[in-house]
């Protein structure tokens, strides 16, 4: 009987290993030239059995010769980095441009966990010298001991004298040493596409809009049912409830867990469940997430034969990086809403073990600090960038604070619409832990919307799961 | 002299035998070192609580705080570990059951020498095929095609076969049951090629003999096929639930939160290995306390199946014999 036990015993152990090892294969490394000198990459070569996460299956994008003796190796979840050094940098940088490497993860979602990897390995050579970091997780990494402060890389307060002073919080380590940089502000808006406002609106003019239809939630849900029924659900005014959600959770008065680590629930978090309930019940909304495909899709729709929606929550840079599509090009209208609050934004520092301080310091205070190089990035991209000098430069310039984006007939000029918006940008609520805890809020949120769950319900399940991802955090 | 004319015999009968150590010991070493030692070492994380914070990491004993924590007997806790168990277990049996069906009839229907179906060893390729495929890419291929606005939904919707406002990625019997379909789909040629394979090694003598007596194949199927198959349907059925039980690729990345860690909708379909990958990334020791806990869950229940599935007959045949002897030693004793 031992005897049998024991063979059961081993062969389980055996068929359980070698299962784990199956899965793991999957997410060894691959690589495939892609035009030029850009190789793929998968950085998941730790000896993680169970490395075949969803985050290794994106695989990194590589461009530049990382084995070279200068490397100098840039982080990014995206090309949007990468379409400044590639521009503007390039131009005024030359002899530094040619020894960057530029690693693309290829997603935000998974970022975290491709830099908290490269990070423990500070030998391998696509360590990276200077990382872009999300408003979502900045503070994660500016209270690790893995960033230079803007002392070490020679950045001084008179360099960031000209910068929004909620992005320099941001940037700023629990002591107040600056250590990641940002070169866009990002006050929020909505943004609605002229032709469909026109059809099922009514109107294209900005402030008639944001009066009847965006000044309140309740006209918001009013506006929705009218878009809806005009359209026979052809066109919603929202693509996804999940649109509203950075709009209540950039404006809250607290975060998500308070100075104990205690998880707190802001009132503007219970009333956008209320809101997206709202939305859902009324079926509103095309119920999408923000990123997902179906969103994307409702952007190019025509609202009669395909679907499509009217508003997106939006923000400088998600005109000229999301909105870039022929239906939105040329028919863009800003409007305020309901509440003030911000989106997004990318810092960029430099890491401990960079292996150029000078080159990061250059690099990051270019970017980020100088005016003329802060305008020459607004010449192509239209971002609102993150210095209030260069932007009274160009509003001077009619031309240059013109955007193509915008629709003509609503008159707006992208920097006098965010200027006032951006003086009272408060993130103070931002914490380390956002992106994986507004993940958590989304899914209860989406229970509750569905009316799975009842609202104490969600809330209970809401807080019982960020303890259980962080258990340093207190229901 | 005589010693060494020993000697040299001695050695030259030793060295073959040792050949065959030399050439298995290649994988005992990998074994060891990368399969067991791992192993082994799970256990011992499983007693540390580790604390990441802002990438500063603090590790400290717990004992079994972490198995206290997962089965929600600590305050404050409550018990995912169970809750994703029962994902596992209801995403699994979903894919079980019409699998090992279907599996069935295609094993009697290929290895049936009196339907003689034409191209069956075609057939057999065309349902191996979807096990070929990576887990991965399907995952994202049925997601795009069952999402919202994926083309089955909408075409289920026009022929309105659903109803305008369901959505299989809201839905949790949607959801899993996609899940328990790829599954299926891509498992199903596998088992029944084992199961054709088990077929063929029964003897066709009894299938002949069955047939003379006038046995219907229902009746053979029933009363010749199932029963002498009942090793491989064994081997099957364990096999099945340990994949099962660490189902992970295709959850995964089929309807999960942007994060990839919470199997959508409501948590619904998060298996017990997401939930190992979710907290490796805020601590390990509590990771490997569900991986030991998995793994001690799989012992149970193959040592259960074991027992139970084992041959009734041949159990029965060894009592009988044993009692037999007992008799007659009795008898012999009766007799002196």
């Amino acid at each position: 009987m031992r005897k049998k036990v024991l063979g059961v015993l081993l062969s389980t152990a055996m068929v359980s290993v070698a299962l784990t090892g199956c899965g793991g294969d999957s997410g060894s490394s691959s690589s495939t030239t892609t035009g030029g000198n850009t190789t793929t990459t998968d950085t998941a070569t730790s000896g993680d059995d169970a490395g075949s996460s969803a985050s290794s299956e994106v695989e990194n994008t590589v461009t530049g010769d990382a084995s070279a003796e200068d490397a100098f190796v840039v982080w990014g979840w995206n090309d949007d980095i990468k379409n400044i050094l590639d521009n503007e940098y390039k131009e005024a940088n030359a002899d530094d441009y040619a020894r960057i490497v530029f690693v693309n993860t290829g997603g935000s979602d998974t970022y975290q966990t491709k830099i908290d990897e490269i990070l423990a390995d500070s030998s391998n050579e696509l360590y990276p010298d200077v990382m872009g970091l999300e408003v979502d997780y900045v503070k994660k990494y500016v209270n690790s001991p893995s960033l230079l402060s803007g002392s070490d890389l020679g950045i001084t307060d008179d360099d960031t004298k000209n910068m929004y002073q909620y992005n320099k919080d941001l940037g700023s380590d629990a002591d107040g040493n600056m250590r990641a940089f940002f070169w866009q502000a990002t006050p929020g808006c909505f943004q609605l596409r002229a032709d469909l406002a026109k059809k099922f609106l009514g109107t294209t003019d900005p402030a008639e809009l944001q009066d009847k239809y965006f000044s309140s939630w309740d006209k918001i849900v009013e506006a929705a049912k009218k878009v809806n029924d005009a359209s026979k659900g052809k066109c919603k005014l929202f693509s996804g409830y999940t649109e509203a959600f950075r709009v209540f959770s950039n404006s809250r008065a607290t975060g998500w867990y308070d100075a104990d680590d205690k998880i707190t629930i802001d009132p503007n978090m219970e009333e956008y469940m209320e809101v997206a309930k709202q939305l859902y019940d009324g079926e509103l909304t095309f119920n999408t997430d923000q990123w997902s495909e179906d969103w994307n899709a409702n952007m190019t729709g025509d609202g009669k034969k395909t679907n499509a929606a009217i508003a997106y929550c939006g923000c400088p840079w998600f005109t000229y990086w999301c909105l870039n599509t022929d239906t939105w090009t040329g028919q863009t209208i800003l409007v305020q809403g309901p509440q003030q609050f911000f989106w997004g934004g990318t810092g960029l520092a430099a890491t401990a073990e960079c292996s150029d301080k000078d080159m990061a310091g250059r690099l990051i205070k270019w970017i980020t600090c100088n005016t003329d190089g802060l305008v020459a990035i607004n010449g192509r991209s239209k971002d609102f960038v993150n210095s209030t000098e260069a932007l009274a430069l160009i509003q001077k310039d009619k031309k240059a604070s013109a955007s193509e984006m915008l629709f003509k007939g609503a008159k707006q000029n992208i920097i006098e619409f965010y200027l006032p918006l951006a003086d009272s940008i408060d993130a103070s609520t931002a914490t380390a832990e956002d992106q994986t805890i507004n993940d958590l809020w989304a899914s209860q949120v989406s229970e509750y919307a569905a009316g799975n769950v009842d609202k104490d319900a969600a809330i209970e399940a809401f807080k019982a799961s960020v303890h259980d991802t962080y258990d340093y955090l207190q229901a | 002299m005589s010693n060494n004319t020993q000697g040299t015999r001695k050695r030259k009968t030793v060295e073959y035998g040792r050949w065959g150590y030399f050439f298995i010991a290649p994988f005992f070493i990998v074994y060891l070192f990368f399969q067991l030692v791992p192993l082994v070492t799970t256990f011992y994380y499983s007693t540390l609580k580790y604390t990441k914070r802002n990438l500063i990491e603090t590790v400290s004993f717990a004992g079994i705080e972490n198995f206290k924590d997962l089965l929600g007997i600590s305050e404050g806790e409550k018990a995912y570990m169970l809750l994703y168990l029962g994902n596992t277990v209801a995403i699994w049996l979903i894919n079980f059951i019409p699998q090992i069906i279907i599996s069935l009839l295609m094993a009697a229907w290929l290895s049936d020498a009196r339907i003689k179906l034409r191209l069956s060893g075609l057939y057999k390729c065309i349902i191996y095929l979807p096990s070929l495929i990576t887990a991965a890419s399907i995952s994202v291929l049925f997601h795009a095609m069952f999402s919202a606005q994926g083309p089955i939904t909408m075409t289920l919707k026009n022929w309105n076969i659903i109803p305008d406002s369901f959505n299989f990625m809201r839905s949790v019997g949607g959801t899993r049951g996609i899940i328990g379909y790829i599954l299926f789909w891509m498992w199903y040629g596998n088992t029944s090629l084992l199961l054709i394979s088990g077929v063929l090694g029964i003897s066709p003598d009894i299938y002949e003999a069955a047939d003379i007596d006038g046995a219907s194949s229902t009746r053979q199927f029933f009363s010749i096929t199932l029963p002498l198959l009942r090793p491989i349907l064994m081997y099957v059925l364990i096999t099945s639930l340990i994949g099962g039980l660490q189902n992970y690729d295709i959850p995964s990345l089929f309807n999960v939160s942007k994060t990839g860690l919470i199997g959508q909708p409501n948590d619904k379909s998060t298996t017990l290995t997401m939930y190992i990958m979710r907290l490796h990334a805020s601590n390990d020791g509590k990771a490997a306390a569900v991986s030991v806990m998995l793994f001690i869950i799989t012992l149970i229940i193959s040592l259960v199946l074991f027992n139970g599935m084992g041959d009734k007959e041949a159990k029965a045949f060894k009592k009988e014999q044993k009692e037999k002897q007992k008799a007659a030693k009795l008898a012999q004793k009766g007799g002196m």
